[in-house]
């Protein structure tokens, strides 16, 4: 993928690596990795960015998944790649989309559920259902955050806003390509997840010995571990095509689109059998609150459906293929 | 990361485009139906025949021996649009896949010259001689002894599973030339012409009532020097190696396109579960052509890509046999030609797990190479 891939990774492991993994999301590490412009990857230096490509936000997004980070590096990114033709980047804006908003009591107060670390920012670029952007500053009147948490314990805030001041975002990009791309990035840190729950459940089932073996050499044990292995080849393979789709197509192309679709149907796919097999080998020890496996499994429970529902992914995709018929299956859609 | 060709990239699409207009004119002329499986079931030598003048059977290997001299990508781009078809391509399907590598690899020049010219032009036909009644999915338990004689080799036992035997021209051949306690060792590998006194081959029908499977034995088969590939006593090395190139194939999750096509054109109307379902069926497509370019590349590489075809196989084993259960959601009584398809491919759907590594044999090599210490 990008060039830069190893010192990226080189870069998060460094930062995260040392932390224990309960006090990976913590305000300590946000700070040391804003200070190293991470946040910020994949926006034009121009714009006040760092510079970089959307490449090189998977690479990091997918390298704070494997060591059970949710700290929003590719909200942050995305919202200021959103920004970038209207205002200055910023590693303190977030990103929310409004389709999954409700109104309340009248039609003038907006509630939009489920922001992540919306608490932390001090904007949000918000997509409204007609695919325009505007941008709300949560200082401003009539902004309030109400907080909430995931089951991994991650911020997810509602916005709500009862008729405050929201500025159109002409510049930004269209929803679709931002959708698509905030969907891609959750996939990646699944996929960064899987691998983590993947790793300690490789160690554990290679040391634990049960029945006079390591229990590794129980052919049933070996087989679930290697389903697990199965499930994040496939992934990141679903994955690599759909970034790949992105740099050839475009962002605003079927097949970037469809391919991140894809990606999120085969990432919902990938953290139900990983979580549920990596707590399954782990035995009475993977439940306990002190041993680090909760902190990928819950994470590989929350986020796969935060963006966007699989089965939405999935009737999208049936519908293009119905709609085009097998041409379009070969040459667009699964090429 | 593995850099992969793209399944698109130019210099590809005039070879997508020959398979094309070829398997676009042998069905305009009625001259085959696709089928699902047809890549083991569909035997054709005329078909193949047209291939080998076009260039596209071989071409991966060098000209000397007949061959293309393209990449790994090249020869994808063309199987992957002879599946898509669902051709009849089974006369050359194992001897471009398997045999010719495994020959380019361990043979002698002489035996690559006497062999890989006749595969490219489809003129030979090969069989795979390595199961046995008591070695399937355990390959090294082979019993078929082969003793050394003067000027060559004296072959004795039994294979079974072997699918176009009876209408193969040569055979691979996996026998134990040797007693050892350890029983990966021991083992050679031969190629064998099937005229050869000695041997005889009996149909095994399957289940659907198609006979491709065949019981060969072997009596007193005599094989000459010259026709032992690589080193004698090596052969379990060799044979691992050639079935990792087996596995990684699209044939391993395009067995059932032609069936996938059809549903294609008959999966409206039947609302958002379907949809649903169909779209699952897509993402994971795509997935299995990414991965199957992935190995194309390692092998252009050099690489042994042991852990990613056996996850291919794997996880494309289990998208043909989604694709059969689809098809019944969407098959109703007034699609008669959908339920043919759809009868058809269900009955050759046992098979798909099984050959070229059981699904449950793969996720042992996966799990073996992945808990090395």
């Amino acid at each position: 993928m990008s060039e830069y891939a190893e010192e990226l990774r080189g870069l998060v492991s460094d930062v995260v690596g040392g932390t224990p993994v309960e006090a990976r999301s913590s305000d300590e590490v946000w700070r040391k990795l804003a200070e190293l412009g991470l946040p910020l990857v994949g926006v034009d230096e121009a714009a006040g960015g760092s510079g970089g490509s959307y490449d090189d936000l998977v690479t990091v997004v997918r390298a704070l998944g494997e060591h059970a980070t949710g700290l929003p590096v590719g909200e942050s990114a995305l919202a200021s790649w959103a920004l970038a033709h209207d205002r200055a980047a910023g590693e303190r804006v977030t990103l929310a989309f409004g389709m999954d908003a409700v109104y309340e009591d009248d039609l003038s107060v907006v509630r939009i559920p489920c922001v992540p670390w919306l608490r932390q920012a001090s904007a949000v670029v918000v997509y409204g259902r007609s695919g325009g952007a505007t941008y709300v500053d949560l200082d401003a009147p009539g902004v309030e955050v109400h907080e909430g948490v995931n089951l991994a314990g991650e911020p997810r805030d509602d916005l709500v806003l009862r008729g405050a001041a929201m500025p159109n975002l002409p510049g930004a990009p269209d929803l679709a390509e931002a959708r698509a791309r905030f969907g891609l990035l959750r996939s990646v840190a699944v996929a960064g997840a899987a691998v983590g729950a993947y790793t300690l459940t490789r160690g554990y089932v290679m040391q634990r010995e049960q029945f006079g073996k390591p229990l590794a050499r129980i052919p049933a044990v070996a087989t679930a571990l290697a389903t697990m292995r199965v499930a994040t080849v496939r992934l990141d393979a679903a994955l690599e095509r759909a970034v790949a789709n992105l740099a050839r197509s475009g962002g605003t192309s079927q097949r970037f689109l469809a391919a991140a679709a894809a990606a999120g149907v085969t990432a919902a796919a990938t953290a139900a059998t990983c979580a549920r097999t990596a707590h399954q080998l782990h035995g009475a020890m993977g439940v306990t609150a002190e041993y680090p496996l909760h902190h990928y499994t819950k994470r590989l429970w929350s986020w796969p459906e935060e963006a966007g529902a699989e089965a939405d992914c999935a009737r999208y995709l049936g519908q293009l293929a119905l709609a085009g018929g097998e041409a379009a299956v070969w040459d667009e859609l699964t090429c | 990361m593995t850099t992969t060709t793209s399944p698109e990239a130019p210099e590809l699409a005039d070879l997508r485009t020959q398979v094309r207009e070829l398997t676009g004119q042998w069905r305009a002329d009625g001259r085959y139906e696709p089928r699902s499986d047809n890549w083991m079931r569909g035997f054709d030598p005329d078909f193949s025949r047209e291939l080998a003048a076009r260039g596209l059977i071989g071409i991966t290997w060098p000209r000397t021996y007949g061959g293309g001299g393209r990449s790994q990508a090249a020869r994808l781009a063309v199987n992957e649009e002879l599946l898509r078809a669902g051709a009849p391509v089974a006369a050359h399907w194992i001897g471009d896949r398997q045999i010719g590598p495994a020959v380019l690899r361990h043979g002698t020049p002489e035996l690559r010259a006497e062999i890989l010219p006749g595969i490219a032009a489809a003129r030979y036909v090969f069989c795979l001689g390595m199961s046995e009644p008591e070695a399937g999915s355990d390959l090294a338990a082979v019993r078929t002894t082969a003793a050394r004689v003067d000027g060559g080799w004296r072959v004795n036992g039994r294979k079974i599973w072997t699918t176009g035997a009876h209408k193969a021209t040569h055979t691979y051949l996996l026998a134990r030339t040797e007693r050892t306690e350890r029983k990966h060792e021991g083992l050679t590998e031969f190629i064998v012409d099937m005229d050869t006194p000695g041997i005889e081959v009996s149909p095994i029908v399957d289940l659907a009532g198609d006979h491709h499977f065949n019981e060969m034995t072997f009596t007193d088969v005599f094989v000459p020097e010259h026709r032992v590939l690589g080193t004698v006593g090596n052969a379990w090395r060799q044979v691992t190696e050639q079935l990792s190139f087996e596995r990684g194939g699209p044939e391993r999750f395009l067995s059932t396109y032609p069936l996938f096509a059809l549903t294609l054109r008959d999966a409206e109307a039947h609302g958002a579960d379907t949809e649903e379902r169909l779209g699952r069926l897509v993402a994971d497509l795509a997935t299995l052509r990414r991965l199957t370019w992935q190995v194309a590349a390692s092998l252009d590489q050099g690489a042994a890509p042991v852990v990613d075809a056996a996850t291919l196989k794997y996880l494309g084993n289990a998208f043909e046999n989604d694709v059969v259960d689809f098809a019944r959601r969407v098959c109703t009584p007034d699609r008669a030609e959908l339920h043919a398809a759809w009868a058809q491919a269900l009955l050759a759907s046992p098979g798909f797990t099984i050959r070229g590594g059981a699904a449950d044999v793969l996720l042992s090599i996966i799990a073996k190479q992945e808990t090395r210490p």
